[in-house]
């Protein structure tokens, strides 16, 4: 039946069809949607062609081929596939044909046919918690009435849930047509009193489903104004009340009102409410009781529709502000005193504050307080009264500071007094300072739940009143007061973070204060806000360096500082030494010398870290004493160096004076002295007059002085006799020694020499050190024999002139022992003091003939000498 | 309708509700009535500068049966019903002709309060037409308004009195419905009790 219907369709379509499209495949169904979820079945018919069939066919949605399982093969020339709609997007679902052959290409312009599949969902549930209300407008309920309901499920854009809104009165109706979930549906008047139905239909073009009706009396919905015109009303002869008077937000006629109170104190964070059961009548005044006097209370009222379960409750009314009168205060003022400084020689300093009574039934005006002071050493009493005026810290009072001398014990009373009367009498004793009585044990301060907890143990002896535990932060100080039997509590009193806090418990015994029991603590640890300057204690080392730095003062630190890191950085290459938080210095070593070093500390605490500011210093070049040393230990060495010297010197002087002073052969002692024919005359000669002419180093060290000095002495004469010397002839200039240069060079005025000597002889020069007489000496002393046919030398030659000449010489090497001289020593002496070094033939060159004859007349050699003076 | 569901009332509530709450529901409307009806008086003398004691005829608009102590409780309301009904009537023809002849076009606090009295005495008279049924199930015979000064007067200050006139009308008709409903319960519970008492003597005369 099903197979005949879709032929008949078919038939009807592919009429149609081909009448009206060009197309070769036509589909069908074309829904206007289709529901997600559900199973679309749709069929492609070919239309009077031949060339293709139903095998041929395929579908495509959204540009897929679609799976042949789907499909299923109506007859040879249709075909139709059913998927699920899973997609909530609109989409196009193709029949298309591929080509039957390889040989035939269709045209698939016409060999396509599409169905535009618009989703939907059906509704799947009702509007829920539907919920309606009409506002107050002016002095009547608007005829507008405002709707919600939850969302009836899922929707697409192409097929939108629309939801209406009916209300319905026993003469009307009226409904709203929305696509959100909230509308509003005018009545006109609103029916007060008559029954109304309202639901919510929610649509779309998949289905439609309705909403619970709400039926109820239209006052069911009414949400009224709050109260107006709230005044409250103090009488000074009900201090604890208060009494508050309202403007009904609408007519009686509308409907009965109930109502609620609530009130509170001015800064405080919570309500109290008044009992229903007090306000649920018709209204329009309530007397507030019970409150506490002198206090500023701040009260609202709101109402509903007193028949139960009608009506919304209104907003809140405005604020009622008074104050209560007020009453005498009731108990006693918290009184505290805290020790102000350290104790000093002469007590110490107290600062008395207090809070006011718990109820203080008004504005504390004034204290009166009563100081009473009892002096142990000479048992005297005094009292002091005085008035103190308010002067308030928050809830603390500051009342006086007084010094507590030694040896005295302090009692204190106030008594709190306001405009109406005064409090009970508050009592504070301090002992004599040294006998107070022991406060708790084992104090502990930890964070917990952003509240320091404090806790302690009690004292093992002595009765307990109560306990103060104390805080002191920022220069604030305040103290709560806690029971006997308690041993943990939380501080109560706003607490900063990051501040230090330094926690005191005492133990009050009949209001006589005990030592305090103090630890430091923080609510919450940060990382330090700033870090010490390190600086250098005294100057650097060489290896090393003193850093000192000042701790953080806690109030500073945000939090205990753990450690301090010190870094030291030169170049590229940085350290660290990492320290305790209670060090204040520390010593660098192994540091490198003449080394620039940058020096920072971080101080940590257990939230972190901050770095302070960078600090250079130079290590020095040496270590301390070092320059001293090496300058002692050089100089010691020199010193050693120079007496080893002295000594060296000293021992071997005659090594030295060898060395330098090489001893000359004594010509005296030559052989040569054999070759003289009148040697044996020469043989009478003493010996010591023989090396007259080399005894003259003999004397200048016999003497002692320095060569030098003598050659300082007679630099200019000396260069002169020297010059004399080289230019002397061999014989003639010198009076022992003469230059081998000299003599050899002399060598051709053999002539002439010849015509004066009788005979030429050979000699022997004496090629002495050129240190002589400060010359180093470089070559040693040489005997040559000369073939010269110069003459020899006078004393050579001439034995009798030698011999004076080496007498003088020899004179001259003794004249230390001078005194001793024979008075013919002496004159010649007188003579030859000129004659240094033997120029004699010098200075007989200068001398003048009569000169000569003088010196002649002195020597029975002068003739011969003189034989030689044309030389 | 599929998933309809109620809350609140159903059908047996209400009328459970209707027969128990109809007279107090009517007696709360009737109040409001004349609390709203005095807002208009006000307005409206506030409006045309009327003192408060404008002289207006003491003879009633509505025509309906005198008041009797002899009328049960179904006449006493049907009396009611019927004179609420023609002040509908005759504010109906007042607010036509005001709109006709004074109408400026604006919604002033007057035309709105007017409007709210004319609804609020169909609600009253819906609810006293429940009443009417709750008692014999019938509403009755509505009156027509023949008899009514329904033209009202061409000239426009005795226009405004005659609109004053029907204004006070439902005023005091509104204040008689208040005091024949505050007397309903007594009524209907001593109608009962009568009832309980005849049935009771029927049966012993059985």
């Amino acid at each position: 039946m099903e197979s005949a219907g879709q032929m008949l369709m078919l038939a009807a379509l592919m009429l149609t069809a081909h009448a009206g499209s060009q197309n070769y495949l036509l589909t069908f169904p074309h829904p206007k949607f289709v529901r997600v979820g559900s199973n679309f079945t749709a069929t492609c018919v070919i239309i009077n062609r031949t060339e293709v069939t139903a095998d041929d066919l395929y579908w495509n949605l959204s540009e897929t081929i679609l799976p042949r399982e789907h499909y299923s093969k109506i007859n040879n020339s249709a075909i139709s596939v059913t998927f699920t709609v899973t997609s909530d997007k609109p989409e196009w679902l193709f029949c298309l044909c591929r080509n039957p052959s390889p040989n035939i290409v269709l045209n698939q312009g016409l060999y396509m046919h599409g169905i535009y599949l618009q989703k939907g969902y059906a509704v799947q549930q009702p509007p829920g918690n539907l919920s309606c209300v009409a506002l107050q407008e002016n002095t009547y309920i608007s005829g507008t009435i405002t709707c919600e309901w939850r969302d009836s499920g899922p929707q697409t854009e192409q097929d939108p849930i629309i939801y209406t809104l009916h209300v319905r009165d026993m003469t009307q109706g009226n409904y709203t047509t929305t696509t959100k979930t909230k509308a509003q549906v005018s009545l006109g008047t609103y029916p007060n009193h008559m029954n109304l139905e309202i639901w919510v239909e929610a649509k779309n073009s998949l289905g439609m489903v309705e909403s619970e009706h709400l039926k109820e009396e239209a006052n069911w919905f009414v949400k009224t104004n709050p109260p107006s015109d709230i005044s409250v009303i103090s009488e000074k002869s009900f201090p604890t009340s208060l009494l508050l008077n309202w403007t009904l937000p609408i007519d009686k006629s509308y409907f009965r009102l109930m109502y609620r109170i609530r009130f509170t104190t001015e800064g405080a964070n919570t309500w109290t409410d008044v009992p229903q059961e007090d306000t649920s009548q018709d209204i329009q005044s309530f007397r507030l009781q019970n409150l506490q006097p002198g206090t500023k209370y701040i009260s609202q009222v709101s109402c509903k529709n007193a028949r139960r379960g009608h009506g919304r409750w209104s907003d809140w009314s405005n604020n009622a502000t008074k104050w209560t009168p007020e009453a005498p205060p009731r108990g006693k003022p918290d009184l505290w005193m805290t020790i102000l400084g350290s104790p000093n020689a002469n007590g110490q300093n107290v600062q008395i504050a207090c809070k006011d009574p718990v109820h203080s039934n008004g504005r504390i005006t004034m204290f009166s307080l009563m100081i009473k002071a009892h002096r142990v050493t000479n048992a005297s009493t005094q009292l002091e009264n005085t008035t103190e005026m308010i002067s308030r810290s928050g809830d603390i009072t500051v009342l006086k500071q007084v010094p507590i001398p030694d040896h005295q014990s302090t009692q204190v009373f106030l008594t709190a007094i306001n405009s109406v009367g005064q409090s009970e009498k508050a009592f504070l004793g301090v002992p004599e300072r040294g006998k107070e009585r022991p406060s708790v044990e084992d104090l502990r301060v930890s964070s917990q739940d952003g509240r320091l907890l404090v806790e302690w143990r009690l004292p093992r002896s002595s009765e307990v009143s109560e306990f103060v535990v104390e805080w002191v932060g920022r220069g604030q100080m305040d103290w709560q007061k806690e029971n006997k039997s308690t041993t943990r509590t939380h501080i109560t009193g706003p607490l900063e973070p990051f501040v230090c806090y330094r926690v005191s418990v005492y133990v009050l015994r009949s209001g006589w204060s005990s030592k305090a029991t103090s630890v430091e603590a923080f609510l919450k640890e940060g990382a330090p806000s700033e870090a010490p300057s390190v600086s250098l204690l005294g100057v650097p080392g060489h290896d090393g360096a003193h850093l000192v730095w000042t701790q953080i003062p806690p109030e500073r630190s945000r939090g205990f500082i753990s450690t301090y890191t010190i870094y030291y950085r030169t170049g590229d290459a940085t350290r660290a030494v990492t320290v305790l938080g209670n060090s204040s210095s520390y010593k660098l070593t192994s540091l490198s010398p003449d080394t620039t070093y940058d020096t920072w500390i971080t101080a940590s605490t257990i939230a972190g870290s901050y770095k302070g500011s960078t600090h250079s210093f130079t290590t020095q070049k040496y270590a301390p004493g070092e320059i001293e040393g090496i300058v002692v230990g050089v100089s010691l060495g020199f010193l050693f160096f120079f007496l080893m010297i002295v000594l060296l010197c000293f021992y071997k002087k005659d090594v030295i004076r060898e060395n330098f002073w090489p001893r000359i052969p004594d010509p005296g002692e030559s052989t040569i002295k054999n070759w003289s024919p009148d040697y044996s005359l020469k043989a009478d000669l003493p010996r010591e007059s023989c090396v007259s002419g080399i005894s003259v180093l003999d004397v200048d060290v016999c003497d002692g002085r320095s060569l030098f000095d003598e050659e300082k002495a007679g630099l200019p004469l000396k260069k002169d006799k020297f010059l004399s010397e080289e230019h002397s002839s061999g014989i003639g200039g010198s009076s022992c020694m003469s230059s081998p240069r000299q003599s050899v060079s002399d060598s051709d005025e053999g002539g002439d020499m010849a015509d004066t000597t009788a005979s030429t002889v050979q000699y022997s020069s004496v090629v002495a050190s050129s240190g002589y007489k400060g010359q180093t000496p470089a070559q040693p002393t040489l005997f040559s024999r000369s073939e010269s046919t110069q003459p020899l030398l006078d004393c050579e030659e001439n034995p009798d002139t030698s011999a004076q000449e080496g007498s003088r010489q020899s004179q001259r090497c003794s004249r230390p022992t001078g005194n001793n001289l024979s008075p013919q020593g002496a004159a010649l002496r007188e003579e030859l003091q000129p004659l240094d070094f033997c120029s004699l033939p010098e200075d007989a060159e200068n001398n003048t003939p009569a000169e000569h004859q003088s010196a002649a007349s002195a020597s029975s050699y002068m003739p011969q000498l003189g034989g030689y003076r044309p030389q | 309708m599929a998933d309809r569901r109620t809350r609140g009332m159903t059908g047996s509530d209400l009328s459970r509700t209707n027969t128990s709450n109809t007279a107090a529901r009517a007696l709360a409307i009737a109040e409001q009535l004349h609390h709203e009806c005095s807002i208009l008086l006000e307005l409206y003398r506030k409006k045309e500068s009327f003192a408060a004691d404008v002289p207006v005829s003491d003879s009633r608009l509505v025509s309906v049966p005198p008041p009797s102590s002899q009328l049960d409780t179904r006449d006493q309301l049907w009396r009611l019903h019927s004179a609420l009904l023609q002040c509908r009537s005759l504010m109906e023809r007042a607010i036509a002709k005001e709109e006709e002849e004074l109408d400026d076009g604006r919604k002033s606090e007057y035309e709105t309060q007017r409007k709210m009295v004319k609804d609020r005495l169909s609600f009253l008279l819906i609810t006293i037409g429940e009443l009417l049924k709750a008692a014999d199930g019938t509403v009755g015979v509505t009156p027509s308004g023949e008899g009514l000064e329904l033209d009202g007067p061409t000239v426009l200050f005795e226009l405004k009195l005659w609109v004053y006139r029907i204004f006070k009308e439902v005023d005091y008709w509104t204040k008689t419905a208040i005091t024949t409903l505050q007397a309903l319960p007594s009524v209907t519970a001593k109608e009962r009790a009568r009832t309980r008492q005849v049935r009771s003597t029927r049966r012993a005369r059985r």
